[in-house]
């Protein structure tokens, strides 16, 4: 095993409105989208959580993105402590015919600081994505010089607006999410070292050593 | 003349009703060894003809141990296979239970199997066995027997077997041969490999292979030509079965002294002084796996023409499960742990299994490459071809494993499907050793506490058999009824029955309306009519209550929920028929999808929940729970109140406040603390929180985890409360009990694990789990009753000593107290069932456990509620 070959995982929690007064905002779909370049408008509801993996190149340097998919209603965000630890980034999903699910982004952003309790609450890198936009502008309800702004109030957060279901902009608000999470990762490198997931090898010698004889 | 298949041989009829324990506490009488007496010829005398008479001695020529006939599915009788000489000439083939032999004897038995020490040890004549002691036993002349039939050890049967025909056109029942558990095929085999070090260790022995090889040196053998493993024995005259060509029917002494020709040298072996047996052994293992070293896959390849010149065709094993058996061997030597070995080495087997019959391997070259990294595979790899040997040192596939997802998991998962597989050609009897505590060989040493003697007991009578049968049918079920329609074989009757073996599919719907109480188990069928009227007139009032009234159905609140509603339903099962066409334009203003009838019903039905439980309202997670019920009743009316009745034992998974959920993990948690400490350990280590993998489990009963028809057939069971009101938790169990060797070996973070458990979904067997499930919570019961007792008597102990003037003696009961196991509310809850509970007819499983819990919290000397209150989340 090329143990020198520096691997770094990123942790990705999106998060977002689920079942308010119109679908869910599409965390699911974004990430299958990411990930598995698929949509389907039947994702059973998550329940729980999950998550996917994918490698990515952000500035000649390969990471590994787990991106975090969680359950959507509130009542299931107690959870969240479990799954928010040792994030490095956290996406934020609304959708853009929803103003509900917009309104709802404060929120969200606190009780994520609150569950993930971050090192450094002010500087931790949040993405702001409003989703659907492919269905029809007439719906629109969340204009995106609105969703700037508060991006804007809340020092700077990353905003795209995407369709899962037609692929808009889902790539580059990823590549955006892997960078913000490794400039997240980079600052708190030193404690990462411990926490190297490829070392099969080693981990089974000592396993089985005890009894070989 | 074909063998003719013993009338033995036909399993029991499976357990029914009352016999319940009788699997389960005493071991099934097995049937009687039906040979007719007068029938038999004069030399072979069965069992029960003489049964007082002595033994006579005889000189024991071989002996085998753990030779076993197996009555039925759940009996088997060890027993020993010999030969012995009792006058010049006069030969005998004896099988007898080693129940009923003398320690000394036994040793004799044993040594003597020993080639170096060429048997001349006397023991009585192996026929004289008393009806009582087994009816198997038998004792045959050689002349006696007309042929054998052998069965090698095979991927489907890891055990081989035999059965002897007799002149008398009888059979005996198969003889099993468990090589691995007896101990004179380990010390031969210890013994050949100390003297063949040198040679290449190809050959394996099995019992059939060695009995015949052993028979052949004293009477003639051939091999059949038309059947594939029929020796036929004294066939001097040429019968009716066509034999092997005339030049196969040397005498053997000529074998001994010519060797088949092989290109490797057999004079290696010349210059030992060796016994006549054991260098016609040697002569034949070349003849039997003459694969040239060292390439392992020569050995397979090797047309059957080439062993077409040994003296005859032994009773050869599939030369692939030989080279498995092989390996097994040669890694026992190195790893002693037997249990954790099976499971460790599943997978060494099969990736040879693949590489050997050229059968695409079922994951990517990184994981093989993982594999022959592994440290138990490395006695495999030189026996690998060179092309797949060649893998482990490709760079690409070295920097693929490298990868963060095509690591741990993915090997991971893989493990757990190679010894899956490895456990089902495992002998059913054998196959459920490995659960739970039994199959746990570091769990004594993690309590620190012997007092579990009767669990550590390596009695199969200790070890609790699952019960599962087949479905109840639509004919049973009506046949638990009177004329009246009134239940007459009682109520925990039906329970169990549902319990063990579900139901047909026509026989669902009453069944579930009984099991989610909508009728009381003892109302007749008129009643019944009447709860029918009343409770459709009860649920049309509940609906008028929302879609009658425009003041709710305009509400805010009410909107949002029937949004969340109709979202879910859209996304709930559509792949079941009744809920896959959408050949209705849907109502719902700002759904663009169109829908059917029965995604309208199932709407209507949680609208009308979320009304009638106003407290709780809709949760995602529901319409999973609605749909099977609503398949299963179709009448929305009945739905509806079943639906309820489900919901009142599941509710508390929803609430607001988690309380739920937290408590069902915080069950599961201490019960897997009590029942598998070192996954336990494993778990924290691993940081998984309270179990939080388990959350999309226990939320909707497993419902995403098995396919549609696994979840009815799963409810069936669960909603008996037959064994425990909470039998999910150990159905949880089975699964994390099936998986745990894989996720302590190979799972190090709570994200693998998670991802892991996640992606078992719909690769659960059903079946495999709830014999488990059932298995695990009679090792629950015993240990929560060993505990128990373990207490009391400490307890006592310092109680009738209250004048204990040594303090230290005191202090140490005490401190013994503190390290048994903690029982609080919550695990004693887990053996709470229907008939424990007085409201067996309103399954309130919430209700239920607070009850438990009050009554224990009164009882303050428990110590363990304190232990409750610390590790209960904040």
């Amino acid at each position: 095993m090329s143990a020198n070959r520096k691997k770094v995982l990123l942790k990705v929690i999106i998060l977002g409105d689920s079942g308010y007064v119109s679908h869910c905002v599409g965390k699911t779909s974004l990430m299958n989208q990411y990930v598995n370049k698929k949509f389907s408008t039947q994702y059973k509801a998550t329940i729980g959580a999950d998550f996917l993996t994918k490698e990515v190149m952000v500035d000649d340097k390969l990471v590994t993105m787990q991106i975090w998919d969680t359950a959507g209603q509130e009542r299931f965000q107690s959870l969240g402590v479990a799954f928010y630890r040792g994030a490095d980034c956290c996406v934020l999903v609304y959708d853009v015919n929803t103003p509900k699910s917009f309104d709802s982004l404060s929120s969200w952003v606190d009780e994520f600081l609150v569950q993930a309790s971050p090192r450094n609450p002010d500087s931790f890198p949040f993405v702001v994505l409003g989703n659907k936009i492919d269905v029809d502008e007439s719906k629109r309800m969340v204009s995106a010089r609105r969703a700037h702004q508060w991006c804007e109030s809340k020092g700077g957060i990353p905003h795209f607006e995407t369709s899962a279901k037609e692929a808009i902009n889902v790539e580059q608000a990823f590549q955006t999410i892997a960078k913000n999470a490794l400039a997240m990762e980079s600052d708190v490198e030193l404690y990462s070292d411990l926490n190297d997931p490829i070392r099969i090898d080693n981990d089974s010698t000592t396993d089985f050593g005890g009894c070989a004889c | 003349m074909p063998a003719r298949i013993p009338r033995w041989l036909a399993l029991p009829d499976p357990p029914t009703g009352d016999d319940f324990y009788s699997l389960y506490s005493v071991i099934h009488l097995p049937r009687r060894f039906n040979i007719p007496k007068n029938s038999l010829h004069p030399t072979m005398e069965v069992s029960n003809s003489h049964t007082d008479t002595p033994g006579v001695p005889a000189k024991l020529l071989f002996s085998k141990s753990k030779v076993f006939v197996k009555p039925s599915a759940n009996t088997k009788i060890p027993g020993i296979l010999a030969i012995v000489e009792r006058s010049p000439g006069d030969y005998l083939l004896a099988w007898k239970p080693e129940s009923s032999i003398a320690g000394d004897e036994a040793e004799k038995f044993d040594e003597a199997v020993s080639d170096d020490n060429p048997a001349t040890v006397t023991v009585p004549e192996p026929t004289v066995i008393s009806e009582q002691q087994s009816p198997y036993a038998f004792s045959t002349g050689l002349k006696a027997i007309k042929s054998i039939s052998i069965k090698p050890p095979s991927l489907n049967q890891w055990y081989g077997s035999m059965v002897i025909n007799f002149q008398s056109g009888e059979s005996s029942p198969p003889l099993w041969f468990h090589d691995d558990e007896s101990p004179s095929t380990i010390l031969q085999r210890k013994a050949g490999q100390e003297e063949t070090s040198e040679r290449d260790n190809n050959s394996t022995v099995w019992g059939g292979d060695e009995i015949i090889k052993r028979l052949a040196s004293l009477v003639n053998v051939q091999k059949s030509n038309e059947q594939g493993y029929l020796y036929i024995l004294n066939n001097e005259q040429s019968l009716a079965l066509p034999t092997a060509p005339v030049k196969k029917q040397r005498p053997l002494s000529a074998s001994y002294a010519d060797p088949p020709k092989l290109d490797k040298e057999p004079a290696k072996t010349s210059g030992r002084a060796r016994s006549s047996s054991s260098s016609f052994n040697q002569a034949l293992s070349y003849g039997i796996y003459p694969m040239p070293p060292p390439s392992f896959m020569g050995g397979i390849a090797l047309p059957p023409s080439a062993i077409g010149d040994s003296v005859f065709d032994p009773p050869r094993m599939d030369p692939l499960v030989a080279t498995l058996k092989e390996a097994k061997w040669n890694l026992l030597e190195k790893f002693s742990q037997v249990t954790r070995f099976s499971r460790n080495t599943a997978g060494t087997y099969l990736l040879t299994v693949h590489m050997v019959t050229g059968q695409t391997i079922n994951a990517p070259s990184s994981t093989s490459a993982q594999f022959l990294d592994h440290p138990l595979t490395r006695p495999i790899v030189p026996l690998l071809p060179p092309s797949v040997q060649s893998l482990a040192n490709n760079e690409t596939v070295k920097a693929t494993m490298d990868d963060y997802d095509s690591a741990r998991v993915f090997l991971a998962k893989w493990a757990a499907g190679l010894a899956n597989q490895s456990e089902k050609s495992e002998p059913f009897d054998q196959r459920y050793r490995h659960v739970g505590i039994w199959g746990h060989d570091d769990w004594e040493e993690e309590t620190a506490l012997g007092v579990f003697e009767v669990l550590n007991s390596d009695s199969d009578n200790s070890i609790p058999v699952h019960t599962r049968t087949s479905p109840v049918t639509v004919e049973q079920w009506n046949s638990f009824f009177d004329e009246q329609g009134v239940l007459s074989v009682g109520e925990p009757y039906v329970r169990a029955a549902i319990f063990r073996g579900c139901l047909d599919p026509e026989a669902r719907k009453d069944a579930w309306l009984f099991l989610t109480g909508v009728f009381p188990w003892n109302s007749s069928e008129e009643q019944r009519e009447l709860i029918r009227k009343e409770r459709r007139d009860a649920y049309q009032a509940l609906k008028k209550q929302w879609q009658d009234v425009p003041e709710v159905m305009k509400s805010e609140e009410f909107c949002e929920q029937k949004h969340r509603i109709d979202k879910d339903v859209h996304r709930t099962d559509r792949s079941v028929s009744l809920f896959a066409n959408e050949n209705l334009p849907n109502p719902g203003s700002s759904m663009y999808t169109s829908t059917n009838h029965h995604m309208e019903v199932v709407k209507d039905i949680l609208c009308t929940y979320n009304v009638y439980n106003k407290e709780l309202g809709y949760v995602q997670g529901m319409s999973d729970l609605l749909t099977p019920v609503y398949a299963v009743v179709i009448e929305e009316e009945l739905a509806f109140w079943a639906f309820v009745g489900f919901m009142d034992r599941m509710q508390a998974n929803f609430y607001r406040d988690q309380s739920g959920m937290h408590r069902q993990l915080l069950t599961m948690d201490m019960m897997l603390q009590f029942m598998d400490p070192s996954l336990y350990k494993h778990l924290e280590n691993t940081e998984s929180f309270n179990l939080f993998f388990c959350f999309r489990w226990l939320l909707v009963w497993f419902k995403r985890e098995f396919s549609w028809e696994d979840i009815l057939s799963l409810w069936d069971v669960l909603f008996t409360d037959h064994l425990s009101t909470q039998f999910h938790l150990f159905v949880a169990l089975a699964i994390l009990d099936q998986h745990r060797n894989v996720i302590i070996d190979h799972l190090k973070h709570f994200d693998e694990i998670l991802k892991y458990i996640n992606d078992l979904a719909l690769t659960i067997d059903l079946d495999e789990t709830l014999q488990r499930a059932e298995i695990l919570f009679h090792q629950f019961q015993q240990r929560m009753e060993a505990v128990d007792k373990k207490k009391l008597d400490l307890k006592k102990d310092i109680k009738e000593h209250p004048g204990w003037s040594d303090a230290e003696r005191r202090m140490n009961t005490k401190s013994e107290i503190g390290k048994l196991p903690h029982i609080n509310a919550l695990l004693r809850s887990l053996l709470d069932n229907s008939t424990s509970s007085n409201s067996a007819n309103t399954p309130s499983t919430r209700s239920r456990a607070n009850s438990v819990l009050s009554d224990d919290a009164k009882s303050r000397d428990d110590d363990s509620f304190v232990h409750l209150e610390k590790s209960s989340p904040q």
